[in-house]
């Protein structure tokens, strides 16, 4: 029996489709964020370069990265007032990547360029497409801030163009104090001893814990042995303590810190003999500083290896409840 | 310094030079002057002993150690330049936020700096010479953090001038920076702030002296480093398939030979030299699916691998890492998944091998990216054992470790495949397991959509030449799974295929989503973490770890290490 002739069809349309397998290491050529080539994908997904016949394909495609770009663009506040100064960035679509690669193109990112004084400003390019990302400090975006506009011909082009008569708007608006959120992040607190209090600090980095009576939370954690238990396994707790403030647990509805319901202090226990058992456990907590501010925090506690705890989340230096 | 000059000046620029330096500690007159590095590798940087933060001590059985900066970061993003025709070590600046990875802190810390002279001079030299040498840049963050790994923006400003332009060289000759250059003091007004990159390496001892027209002011301890090449920082082993041993659908009348694949330490140049700095951890990372051809292991070794060992270094990272490599096939694009599968279950022997010849008491690490967690599957199968086992984005069907239907793809359900364990399968492959196995999925990686279509375009695999796999549920157990051969125009035989391996690299579907594609995976497996989510947001990205620039890949490195259970540095450090 003969093998099927389908299946050499097969094969070549699987090389172009398994291609992107091919990415397991680095390639020199290879210049643009994942983010970005996703992007591009995604907007040029029904692109007929898909289809292309390689022999052709080179041939149109590097057409499509010499395509004249001209994009005016403004930036306003929400009531229409122009904003100066605003960072604009551009990456342009303007080489070919990998040919069995989709998308086929890859980018460069250009300097930035800011806003005048009437809040404009403009790009001059050649390329395929290219992505434009505003930023205004201190303020947050009301449209999307970042945006990819397509030009090449034969591709889903972003029509109409902004021109100068007609720019593209990016508007924002003053960041109000509930998105003026702050890290938290401790990395690994690594505990000093079985059944020794560790206190720490959560909105200062102090990757040894602070001096008894200076910190924000303490937390105690013990091992023990259990002589029911496989070698494997065996009994702990830890207890978390945040003095003159307190934590409940996080619940998904939550956006902002309830006023009540906050416990001081409250301990986890794993059993060896309990089926659930495991040596790493986290829970989502809001908390309330002993200054009256919120947060939300997730502690991490890991129990073998290197013993140690971790808080990451964020909290809110306004004092507000608004924790989103 | 003239002969006439006498007092408590003369004296005072004297003593460093007369005395040791812990003898003039309590001198009151005498500017102190330390430097500090990063030694221990905990995100600090702590001169001086008695703080609750533990001192950075260089000393010379414990030396400061860093890596020359040997490759060639050249491109703007993504990845690096192959191969290397000019080291950034030889380059005047840093070449882009990638090179900023092979830069490390130094501090120069001076009491009572303000009451210097105005034309003192900050000199750095080897104190009895070096064949080390140091390019010097400033700090872009006068507070000395390490931002410029951890922001974007920081990074930027850290490869603009002025502090993208380099200071000058500490080599044979000593450098001299005249404080007045530096502009404004960091440090809280109480020192300087700089980034080194190593240009040549070497061991020595570093000094900085404090000197004004009239002779010197302060001299600091010595601060031994061993500054290396990354190669003999990290750990290689390869293995090579035997060249007299074909694919499988090349033997017809018998069983495909099964090679004795044996690791063997790989060190391109630069053996692997353990260091005082090892904890009891050891990872063992196994490569994916990388081309294979000429050179190109050495392309891998270079552009993933160090760029893993160097995030997980600035992590915090100081236990053993060894990258597991083995012999892939994939001459260009896709050719070559299924029989890079086929090797990779034939590969893990090795692994379980090399495993076991790590020194009892260890912390043994195991992880796979892609295609590599078909090998250490099998190896898990075979009994390894390892504190735990992580698949990263991993290239084998969520079903050999979790074997509930709802994880059955709707369209694969009545595909007939070998699929149970019996038939050769990939089903409840892993019945159990004394490794603990967790898994990083990305259910948006663009890779799996490839790997989709394999599964169901390229199985059974027909190649070239009349070569061809079939699986014929009405035929007998144990004759199902075929590979059928041309005898002649209109005719053909067959040979029974009864080697698991086999069946599942050509014959056996899928019908699960691979395991680094699925969200919902139980069954062996303990945890599993989403990469498509923040902090990571992998996209669509396969490579992410070590294609993406440095700053927006701290939180996965510390994902990895909290994995492990390994102790790691806050993001905001």
């Amino acid at each position: 029996m003969s093998a099927n002739c389908s299946d050499w069809l097969k094969a070549g349309l699987l090389c172009a489709a398994l291609a992107v397998l091919g990415s397991c290491v680095t390639r020199a050529e290879q210049v643009a964020s994942q983010s970005d080539m996703s992007w591009f994908a995604r907007t040029v997904s029904n692109s007929p370069l898909a289809d292309a016949d390689p022999d052709d394909f080179y041939e149109d495609a590097s057409k499509m990265v010499r395509t004249d770009i001209e994009f005016h663009g403004v930036v306003l506040s929400e009531e229409g007032n122009p904003l100066k100064g605003a960072r604009v960035r551009t990456s342009v679509f303007d080489r070919l990547a990998d040919p069995f690669e989709f998308p086929f193109f890859a980018f460069a990112a250009r300097e930035p360029v800011f806003t005048g004084d009437d809040g404009r400003f403009s790009v001059r390019e050649r390329g395929a497409g290219m992505y434009v990302t505003v930023e205004v400090p201190g303020w947050a975006p009301v449209t999307a801030p970042r945006k990819l506009y397509v030009y090449a011909e034969g591709l889903n082009q972003t029509l109409p163009f902004p021109t100068r008569e007609a720019p593209e708007e990016f508007r924002f608006e003053r960041r109000p104090p509930e998105e003026e959120l702050r890290p938290i992040q401790t990395g690994a607190l690594r505990l000093p001893e079985d059944g020794v209090p560790l206190e720490v600090s959560l909105r200062q980095v102090a990757p040894y814990g602070v001096e008894p009576g200076t910190g924000e939370a303490i937390i105690t954690c013990e091992r023990t042995a259990d002589d029911a238990a496989p070698d494997d396994l065996f009994d702990w707790w830890c207890e978390l303590t945040v003095p003159g403030g307190g934590f409940q647990p996080f619940r998904i509805d939550m956006d902002q810190a309830p006023e009540e319901g906050y416990v001081e202090s409250s301990r986890l226990e794993y059993r060896a003999a309990d089926p659930r058992w495991d040596d790493r456990a986290e829970r989502s907590l809001i908390i309330r500083f002993a200054d009256g501010m919120y947060g939300f925090i997730e502690v991490s506690m890991r129990m073998d290896g290197d013993f140690y705890v971790a808080f990451s989340g964020h909290w809110n230096p306004t004092g507000s409840t608004w924790l989103d | 310094m003239t002969p006439t000059d006498s007092g408590p000046a003369t004296l005072r620029r004297f003593l460093p030079w007369l005395l040791p330096t812990a003898l003039l500690a309590g001198h009151a007159a005498a500017a102190d002057v330390r430097i500090g590095v990063d030694w221990n590798g905990d995100g600090l940087i702590q001169t001086l002993p008695g703080s609750r933060v533990p001192q950075d001590a260089p000393s010379d059985s414990q030396p400061f150690v860093f890596w020359v900066n040997h490759d060639q970061d050249d491109l703007e993003t993504g990845g690096e330049t192959w191969p290397i025709a000019r080291p950034d070590a030889n380059t005047p600046a840093p070449d882009s936020s990638r090179d900023l990875e092979d830069f490390t802190r130094l501090h120069v810390e001076i009491d009572d700096l303000g009451s210097l002279p105005g034309d003192a001079v900050l000199t750095l030299a080897w104190a009895s010479g070096s064949t080390a040498e140091l390019n010097l840049f400033r700090n872009e963050d006068p507070d000395c953090s390490r931002r410029y790994l951890l922001d974007a923006e920081a990074g930027r400003r850290q490869l603009s001038a002025p502090h993208g332009t380099p200071i000058g060289t500490v080599g044979a000759n000593a450098l001299k920076i005249p404080l007045q250059t530096l502009g404004e003091p960091g440090l809280d007004g109480a020192g300087y702030c700089f980034l080194l990159e190593v240009a040549s390496p070497g061991q020595g001892h570093l000094v900085a002296t404090i000197a004004d027209g009239e002779g010197v002011l302060a001299r600091s301890e010595p601060i031994a480093a061993e500054l290396r090449h990354i190669k003999s920082l990290y750990q290689r082993t390869t293995m090579t398939w035997p060249e007299e041993i074909l694919a499988p659908w090349a033997y017809t009348t018998e069983a495909p030979p099964v090679p004795d694949l044996q690791w063997s330490k790989d060190p391109q140049g630069h053996e692997f030299e353990p260091g005082w700095w090892e904890t009891e951890d050891h990872v063992v990372w196994v490569y994916g699916w990388l081309k294979s051809g000429e050179g190109l292991r050495e392309m891998a070794t270079t552009q993933a691998a160090e760029t893993i060992f160097k995030r997980l270094w600035h992590r915090g990272y100081r236990g053993r890492l060894t990258f597991f490599h083995w012999p892939t096939v994939k001459p260009r694009y896709a050719y070559g998944l299924l029989e890079s599968e086929y090797r990779a279950y034939k590969s893990a022997p090795a692994l379980v091998d090399f495993v076991s010849q790590i020194p009892k008491g260890k912390r043994i690490h195991v992880t796979a990216h892609s295609l590599g967690c078909v090998l250490v599957t099998e190896a898990i199968k075979l009994g390894l054992e390892a504190e735990e086992a992580l698949l990263q984005v991993g290239a084998i069907p969520a079903a050999a470790y979790d074997t509930r239907p709802v994880l059955t793809l709707p369209d694969m359900a009545d595909v007939v495949t070998p699929w149970l364990p019996e038939e050769g399968g990939y089903h409840g492959y892993i019945d159990e397991t004394p490794t603990p196995v967790y898994t990083m999925y990305n259910y948006a990686d663009v890779t799996f959509f490839g790997w989709n279509i394999a599964q169901k375009q390229m199985k059974p695999t027909a190649k070239r030449g009349g070569y061809r796999y079939a699986w014929e549920p009405d035929a007998p157990q144990g004759e199902r799974a075929r590979l059928y051969y041309k005898t002649g125009w209109f005719s053909s035989k067959y040979r029974l295929v009864d080697d698991p391996h086999e069946i599942m690299a050509f014959i056996a579907k899928a019908k699960t989503h691979a395991i680094g594609a699925e969200t919902r995976v139980q069954g062996h497996v303990r945890r599993v973490f989403d990469l498509a989510r923040k902090p990571h947001d992998f996209h669509t990205g396969h490579v992410v770890g070590w294609t993406r620039p440095v700053h927006e890949t701290t939180a996965f490195y510390n994902l990895l290490l909290d994995v492990w259970n390994i102790a790691y540095v806050s993001e905001l450090l």
